[in-house]
């Protein structure tokens, strides 16, 4: 142990020897454990981020939006002047075929959405909202916290009722002060009661409404206001006909189910009968399918190959940079051939002096590794600061970079320390 | 059966055997030593001369097992050298033999008590032994005062002497010198010979290599060298026989 602690002095006195030389040599391990501890920062807090957001997509879900066909957009202007309103898109017997069908394969929930885009008026004032009908099992899917009243039952879909449920938070400039609670709100010319103010524990799909983190903040932010109503009201009230401006222009569209989620055991498994059902009520495929644990495989896989790319950036960096450092301790061997001569003539075995050369780089190495990793964290910290990305530091990874560290000392260090070694004691007195 | 003479009954230290070493060079094969016989004894003080390139240091860095000969044997007590392993050889040096050189050979970057502290250092002596073994040795060639220095601030003389309390900081039974005196003027080298002659007092083996007729008078035995043969070697004597 002391001839241990003395050979990690000399190794700190070679290095502090030449100190421009030794921060030269160690840049290229500083960039490379920078660039490693950068990478796996960067990656963690992606994968954090991707799981996070598929979890508040719900990774048991799978989700069916409608979608407009492409050539729909095309034929619509003359449909609607020979036909009226075009229908595409999701309907009550694809809801119910589901139903029917798919508890046998797991299926727990399945909830509808009808979007309205109707205007909103609230305190007097026109605001900004999504207006979504919701099936009464919406909820049980997306966990919310009742912050005040109730929530919508399936009493008030089968009466039709107008009552509806505010997401908080909503922004200050629409309430100004005011409770919201037991007020009107007037959606398409019909008043609606607010029964109930609602924190949406999971993020609800497509709404920007989130329960957490930024996401939670998007209300507040987007200055709209997230208005729930039984989907039945949405339906009989409004009808199934929405209007959509583009440019000025009024388009008509017959849209029965904006989305319906699907909650099951499995959705991998579940999604192929999914798929069978809607294919049998549609000419077209005007609806899409998202399976967020497919996604979450996805996003991970593209996540590695990324990760794989910067572990070779990271790994070409240490090659280059252990280079620069076999390079210096071979200039180290033969400016210091006379002393190992000397050593040698006094009595030390060539494991002494390929030790010596060894922890000398090692040193040179591990001060290189540590520099690597307090700019690593500076960096990935500021750039997080700055743009916001999601990082994540572990203990493992800044231990790991420690170690690439101490083994590239070894690795890089370990032919000039072999070949300190293998000088021969009378030729390296002679040397001058 | 002959008498047993002195030597007989004298421990031999450095046996050499018929030894030979020769280089490759650019012109051909350079035979230095060319069968060389001789033993050393305890308590000898022996002066190895001749000319340039007449193979002494060869012959130095053989006998202390810093080189191995390319023909011939030498044996350490009754040791073959060349059966020795490596790191053997390496401890051999470390614990038999101590080495002061012409050129000092002083780790600059290290302090004089650095320096000294080397022998001990691959001995596996404890540090806080080192350092209190190091300072006697330095203390025993007037260079206390001067521990802290780097050789470079050091004079010839000084450095020399520290090169002296290095090799005699594990109290060695044999010290080889090559050319010690080479580098200092005659004053200091008078200093430095007086330092070997405590060595040989206490009945330890001083092997030098040199130039100086001085030297060469001073010792007890004379060896000289000519185109890597020994060409007259004054013969062993018993320590408590006068010096011829």
């Amino acid at each position: 142990m002391d001839r241990l602690f003395d050979y990690l002095l000399s190794g700190l006195r070679g290095v502090l020897r030449h100190p421009l030389r030794s921060v030269l040599t160690v840049t290229g391990i500083v960039l490379a454990i920078t660039a490693l501890l950068s990478m796996m920062a960067v990656g963690e807090g992606a994968r954090q981020q991707i799981l996070k957001e598929m979890e508040q997509m719900g990774l048991r879900n799978i989700i069916v939006t409608s979608r407009r066909p492409p050539k729909k957009v095309a034929e619509t202007s003359q449909s609607q002047q020979d036909w009226g309103p075009v229908a595409f898109g999701l309907t009550n017997k694809d809801l119910a075929r589901c139903r029917a069908i798919l508890p046998g394969l797991g299926l727990v929930h399945a909830p509808a959405v009808h979007e309205l885009r109707n205007p909103v008026v609230m305190f007097g004032r026109k605001v900004n909202a999504r207006v979504l009908g919701i099936t009464e099992d919406y909820f049980k899917t997306f966990k919310v916290l009742l912050n005040r009243g109730r929530l919508l039952c399936a009493a008030d879909g089968r009466l039709q009722t107008q009552a509806c449920l505010l997401a908080t938070p909503i922004p200050s400039e629409i309430l100004r002060g005011r409770d919201p609670f037991g007020m009107v709100v007037s959606i398409g010319d019909k008043p609606f009661k607010v029964v109930g103010t609602i924190t949406p524990q999971s993020r609800f799909m497509d709404t920007g409404v989130g329960g957490e983190g930024e996401s939670g903040g998007h209300n507040a932010a987007s200055n709209f206001v997230s208005i729930f109503i039984p989907f039945e009201t949405a339906i009989g009230r409004f009808g199934p006909i929405t209007i959509h401006v583009d440019q000025g222009k009024e388009e008509f569209y017959k849209l029965e189910l904006d989305r319906v989620i699907l909650e099951c055991e499995d959705p991998l498994l579940a999604v192929k009968p999914l798929q069978a059902i809607l294919d049998k009520g549609h000419k077209e495929v005007d609806y899409e399918i998202t399976v967020p644990l497919e996604m979450l495989r996805q996003r991970q896989r593209t996540r590695e190959v990324f990760n794989l790319v910067l572990l070779m950036v990271a790994g070409l960096t240490l090659l280059v940079g252990g280079m620069g450092i076999v390079n210096i301790m071979l200039v180290s061997v033969a400016e210091r051939t006379k002393e190992i001569g000397i050593r040698r003539a006094l009595g030390a075995k060539r494991r002494d002096i390929l030790l010596q050369f060894l922890i000398e780089t090692l040193a040179l190495t591990v001060t290189g590794g540590l520099l690597g990793i307090a700019a690593g964290l500076g960096g990935v910290y500021g750039v997080a600061a700055y743009t916001g990305w999601p990082v994540s530091v572990t203990t493992s990874a800044v231990l790991g970079s420690f170690l690439v560290s101490v083994a590239a000392g070894v690795v890089f260090g370990l032919y000039p320390a072999r070949r300190a070694a293998a000088v021969l004691p009378v030729v390296a007195l002679r040397y001058e | 059966m002959p008498a047993k003479t002195d030597n007989d009954r004298r421990e031999v230290m450095i046996r050499l055997q018929g030894v030979e070493k020769s280089f490759p060079t650019a012109a051909g094969v350079l035979q230095v030593l060319k069968g060389v016989n001789l033993e050393l004894y305890r308590g000898e003080f022996i002066a190895i001369s001749g000319p340039s390139g007449s193979g002494k240091s060869t012959l130095l860095g053989i006998a202390g097992c810093l080189d191995r000969p390319t023909g011939g044997e030498v044996f350490i007590g009754d040791v073959a050298v060349s059966k020795l392993s490596d790191d053997k050889e390496a401890e051999l040096r470390n614990g038999l033999i101590g080495f002061v050189f012409q050129a000092f050979n002083l780790v600059q970057s290290l302090s004089i008590e650095e320096n000294v502290e080397i022998p001990l250092f691959y001995a596996a002596v404890s540090r806080g032994e080192r350092r209190r073994r190091a300072r006697e040795a330095l203390r025993r060639v007037g260079l206390d005062a001067r521990r802290t220095h780097k050789p470079f601030e050091l004079s010839g003389g000084e450095q020399q002497r520290a090169a002296i309390a290095r090799a005699l900081v594990r109290q060695p039974s044999v010290i080889l010198a090559d050319e010690p005196t080479g580098n200092l003027d005659s004053k200091t080298a008078g200093q430095i010979l007086a330092l070997f002659d405590e060595f040989h007092a206490d009945g330890k083996l001083v092997l030098v290599a040199t130039h100086d007729p001085g030297i060469a008078e001073h010792a007890q035995r004379r060896i000289h060298l000519s185109d890597g043969v020994v060409d007259s070697d004054s013969g062993s004597r018993p320590p408590s026989e006068p010096r011829p």
